[in-house]
C-alpha cells in the first residue's frame, strides 16, 4: 500500500463511506501501457468535479509540466503522475515504474479512492472491477 | 539552461537535438532493445556486445567531455558524480561506478536494457548474456574521463544483469588498451552538414511547429524519478546519443557488407522494423496520452490528423525537421528533411553513399502511414503487441522507397510510402 | 466446417467455456468449439499441446509417465483440463471456475467418451523438421513478426529458403535449431 501520506484520513473517508458520496467517480481502468499496469483511467464525468479536482491537486500535490496547455500534470509525494484533461474530464493516474507488478493495480485503486476522496466523491469499486481493464 | 535537477537543458538546431556537444534524441525501450538485438543478431552474441559497448563508450565519453568542460568539474570524484547524474537524468537508470585509477566496478539499479528486457520479455524467454553494454561503456567513458586516462581506453565487464534474473547489474571495471579515435559528431560537425539542407515547407507546416513545440514544452519538464527513469506522456524514455545508435547501425551494416553480402538486405529490413516499432509504441503511445488529448485535441482518426501528428512527434523528439511534401490518404505519402538524425553521422564517418542509409526514417514512415490508414483511433485502440503483430506481422500494404539522401548527394533526405 | 459433431459433443455440458482438439506432435487445431469469440483457437490449441508434451517429458523424467495421463489447471476464471486422446490427439476443455471439481471430472468423462465416438480416425504425418522448428519460434518467440529475419541473419540462410523448410538441408536445419535455441534461451528444443 503506498498511498500513505498526509492524506490517509481522507483516503479512509472516502472507503468507509464517512462522507456523502453525491456522485460516483468513473470506473478505473487499465490502460495499455509499455510496462504493465501502470496507466489507469478513470473519466469525470462532472464538471464541477473536475474543477474540485483541479483546485485540490494543486494543493496536496507537486504540479509537474508546463501550465496552459489543456492539461495538468501533478505527482503524490510517492511519485506517482495524476494526469487530467479538465476538456474532456479524462483522468490518467500513472503509477511509478519500481512498483511490484503485483502490488500495481491496488495502488492504483487506493490513488483512485483518495483521489475521489478528496472531493467527496464515492468510487464504485463493483464497477471498477467488473470494468475489466484491470485484469 | 539547466532544469531544477541541474541536468544541462537540451537545445535544438532543425529539429535535432543537442546535450552539450552530443547529439542526442529520445526513444523508447522498444526500439532500443530491437536494435541492439538486431545488432547481436547480425554479429553474433560476442561481437555484437562489443560493438555495442565500444558505441557506447565512445559517445558517451564524447557527451560527458563536453558537459565536465562546461561544468567545469575538475576532481574524479566531481566527474563521476556528474557522470552518474547525467545517466540518471536521461533515463538510464541509476549506476554507480567505484573504479578508482581505472579499475574497480559500477553497480546498476533498474538500468534501463536490463530492467526493459526483463520487463518486456523475462516471462517467456530466458537471457543467456547481460543486456547492458551501453551502461557498460557509460561507465568506462566515466572512468577514463575521471582519471583522466586515455580516451576510449577502459573496458567494462557486466557480470550480472537483471535481464538474467539478477537482483541488480553488475559491471568490473579495468585497463584497456585506446580504441583509435574517429572524425567526431557533434553539434557544429552535424550543423556543418546540414548548413546548405534548407527546403521549402511542407504541408501542415504551422499546425506541425504548434505542435513539435508543445511537446517539447511537456519534454523540457521531464525529469528523471529517483531510480533514474524518466517517463513522458505515460511512455518511459530514455534520451539517448545519436552517436550510439548509428555506431552500431552502420557498422554492422559495414561489417555483414564485407562478410555475408546476401544478408545486408535483411538487415536493413530489421533496421526499418525498428521503426515500426518506434512508431507504434512512442508515437502511438503520445498520439494516445492525456497530454495530447487536452494540448492537441482528441483525436478523430483523419488520416491526415495522424500524418501530421507523427510528424510534429518526431520533430519533438529530435529526429529532424521531417516535413509532409506530399499526402494522399489511402494512396502516398513523401516525407523529408534536410537531415535525420541518421544522415549526419554517416556523411562524416562513412562519406558518400552508394544506397540510402536513413533507415529508421524510412520504416517510420511507412509505420506512421499504417498508423494513419489501419487504426481506428477515435475507438481509443490499445496499442498490444498483438495489435502491433496484426498491423506489422506478413504482407504491408505499404512500400518505402528512400528516394534522396543527404549521403548520395542530395539536397535533403526524401521516402516515399505508397501501396505496395 | 467443424470436422467433429462439436455440438452435439457439448450439449449439455455444464459451464463448459470451450474445447480445443490439438493434433499431435505438431500442435496443430484440429477442431475446437467455444463460447468466447476473442479466443484465437490456434493459439491455444498450440500452447496447450505443447504443455501437454512437456508435462509427458517431465513425467517420463521422473519415471511417472501413464498413457491415461490428465493435466489440471486451476486459474482465476477458468478450469482447464488437458487430456491425451488415441489417435495422436489431445483434448483441452476449459470450465467456468465456479463449477464443482467432481462436476468437472464428471463433464470430462462425458465429453471424452462422445468425441472418442465422433472424432475421425486419424493418420498421422510428420511434418518437415524445418515447418516444425519455424512454427515453434515462431508460437513462442517475443517479436514473431521479426523471427523469420532474425534467423536469416543468424544463420546466413537467405529468406527465401526459409519461406521452404521443407527443401533445407540436415545441416541448414542444425544452424536453425541453434539459432532458435538462441532466440528462445534454451538448451534443448522439444518440437
Amino acid at each position: 500500500m503506498m498511498v500513505e501520506t498526509d492524506s490517509a484520513a481522507d483516503l479512509c473517508d472516502a472507503v468507509v463511506g464517512g462522507r456523502d458520496s453525491p456522485a460516483i467517480a468513473g470506473a478505473l481502468r487499465r490502460e495499455h501501457a509499455c510496462r504493465h499496469g501502470l496507466l489507469w483511467r478513470s473519466d469525470v464525468a462532472e464538471p464541477a468535479v473536475v474543477v474540485a479536482l483541479q483546485g485540490l491537486l494543486g494543493e496536496r500535490c507537486r504540479r509537474v509540466g508546463p501550465a496552459g496547455l489543456g492539461v495538468e500534470l501533478f505527482e503524490t509525494a510517492e511519485g506517482h503522475g495524476i494526469v487530467l484533461v479538465p476538456r474532456t474530464g479524462r483522468l490518467q493516474l500513472r503509477i511509478v515504474g519500481t512498483t511490484a507488478r503485483e502490488d500495481r493495480e491496488p495502488v492504483a485503486r487506493a490513488l483512485h479512492r483518495w483521489l475521489f476522496g478528496l472531493v467527496g466523491v464515492g468510487v464504485d469499486t463493483a464497477d471498477a472491477a467488473a470494468d475489466g481493464g484491470a485484469r | 539552461m539547466h532544469k531544477r535537477n541541474g541536468t544541462p537543458s537540451v537545445a535544438y538546431d532543425n529539429d535535432l537535438a543537442f546535450l552539450g556537444d552530443a547529439p542526442v534524441l529520445y526513444h523508447c525501450h522498444h526500439f532500443n532493445l530491437f536494435l541492439d538485438q538486431s545488432v547481436d543478431d547480425a554479429l553474433g552474441p560476442k561481437v555484437g556486445p562489443a560493438l555495442r559497448f565500444a558505441a557506447a563508450r565512445e559517445a558517451s565519453y564524447q557527451l560527458l567531455a563536453s558537459l565536465v568542460r562546461a561544468a567545469d568539474a575538475v576532481t574524479p570524484a566531481e566527474r563521476v558524480a556528474l557522470a552518474e547524474h547525467v545517466f540518471a537524468s536521461m533515463g538510464h537508470g541509476r549506476l554507480r561506478i567505484d573504479a578508482p585509477q581505472g579499475v574497480g566496478k559500477a553497480v546498476g539499479e533498474h538500468l534501463h536494457y536490463g530492467q526493459a528486457w526483463f520487463e518486456k520479455y523475462g516471462a517467456t524467454v530466458r537471457r543467456r548474456s547481460p543486456a547492458d553494454a551501453f551502461a557498460a561503456g557509460f561507465a568506462a567513458a566515466a572512468v577514463d574521463l575521471a582519471y583522466d586516462l586515455p580516451p576510449l581506453s577502459s573496458a567494462a565487464t557486466e557480470e550480472r544483469c537483471v535481464a538474467m534474473r539478477a537482483p541488480r547489474c553488475e559491471f568490473t571495471i579495468r585497463r584497456g588498451e585506446p580504441e583509435e579515435a574517429r572524425p567526431r559528431v557533434d553539434r557544429a560537425a552535424v550543423a556543418a552538414t546540414s548548413a546548405d539542407g534548407w527546403i521549402p515547407a511542407g504541408l501542415h507546416e504551422d499546425a506541425i511547429a504548434s505542435i513539435a513545440a508543445t511537446l517539447r514544452a511537456f519534454l523540457a519538464g521531464v525529469e528523471s524519478d529517483d531510480s533514474g527513469l524518466i517517463r513522458a506522456f505515460g511512455v518511459y524514455v530514455t534520451m539517448h546519443l545519436a552517436g550510439y545508435y548509428n555506431r552500431i547501425t552502420y557498422d554492422t551494416i559495414t561489417r555483414v557488407q564485407a562478410t555475408a553480402p546476401k544478408m545486408t538486405e535483411v538487415l536493413e529490413m530489421l533496421f526499418r522494423e525498428s521503426g515500426h516499432v518506434c512508431v507504434f509504441n512512442t508515437f502511438g503511445g503520445i498520439l494516445m496520452s492525456p497530454e495530447w488529448e487536452g494540448a492537441v485535441g482528441t483525436l478523430t482518426g483523419d488520416p491526415a490528423e495522424i500524418v501530421a501528428g507523427g510528424v510534429a512527434i518526431a520533430r519533438a523528439l529530435g529526429f529532424g525537421r521531417w516535413r509532409i511534401r506530399e499526402h494522399v490518404p489511402g494512396e502516398r505519402l513523401v516525407i523529408d528533411a534536410p537531415a535525420t538524425y541518421e544522415s549526419p553521422y554517416y556523411g562524416i564517418r562513412h562519406g558518400e553513399a552508394v544506397r540510402p542509409t536513413c533507415y529508421f526514417l524510412q520504416g517510420a514512415a511507412l509505420a506512421i502511414m499504417q498508423l494513419a490508414e489501419r487504426v481506428r483511433w477515435s475507438e481509443r485502440p490499445a496499442l498490444t503487441q498483438a495489435f502491433y503483430n496484426e498491423l506489422f506481422r506478413g504482407g504491408l500494404p505499404w512500400r518505402v522507397e528512400q528516394t534522396r539522401c543527404r549521403v548520395r548527394g542530395d539536397d535533403r533526405c526524401a521516402v516515399v510510402v505508397t501501396r505496395s | 466446417m467443424s470436422l467433429t459433431d462439436m455440438e452435439k459433443a457439448v450439449e449439455g455440458i455444464a459451464g463448459l467455456r470451450g474445447v480445443f482438439i490439438t493434433l499431435m506432435p505438431d500442435c496443430l487445431l484440429f477442431d475446437s468449439w467455444t463460447r468466447e469469440d476473442r479466443w484465437h483457437a490456434e493459439d491455444v490449441a498450440s500452447y496447450f499441446g505443447d504443455l501437454v508434451r512437456a508435462n509427458r517429458e517431465g513425467l517420463k523424467a521422473i519415471e511417472a509417465w501413464a498413457a491415461d495421463m490428465q493435466v489440471t489447471i486451476e486459474s482465476a476464471d477458468s478450469l482447464v483440463v488437458l487430456r491425451e486422446m488415441e489417435g495422436g490427439l489431445v483434448a483441452s476443455m476449459v470450465f467456468e471456475r465456479s463449477v464443482p471439481m467432481g462436476m468437472v471430472r464428471l463433464s470430462v468423462k462425458r465429453l471424452l467418451g462422445r468425441l472418442a465416438v465422433s472424432l475421425p480416425a486419424i493418420e498421422l504425418e510428420d511434418r518437415p523438421r524445418g515447418e516444425r522448428l519455424l512454427d515453434y519460434l515462431e508460437r513462442y518467440a517475443p517479436d514473431p513478426h521479426a523471427v523469420r529475419m532474425r534467423v536469416a541473419l543468424q544463420t546466413g540462410i537467405p529468406l527465401g529458403e526459409l519461406e521452404h523448410p521443407e527443401n533445407l538441408s540436415g545441416g541448414q536445419l542444425d544452424e536453425i535449431e541453434e539459432s532458435v535455441k538462441f532466440i528462445l534461451g534454451l538448451d534443448t528444443l522439444a518440437y
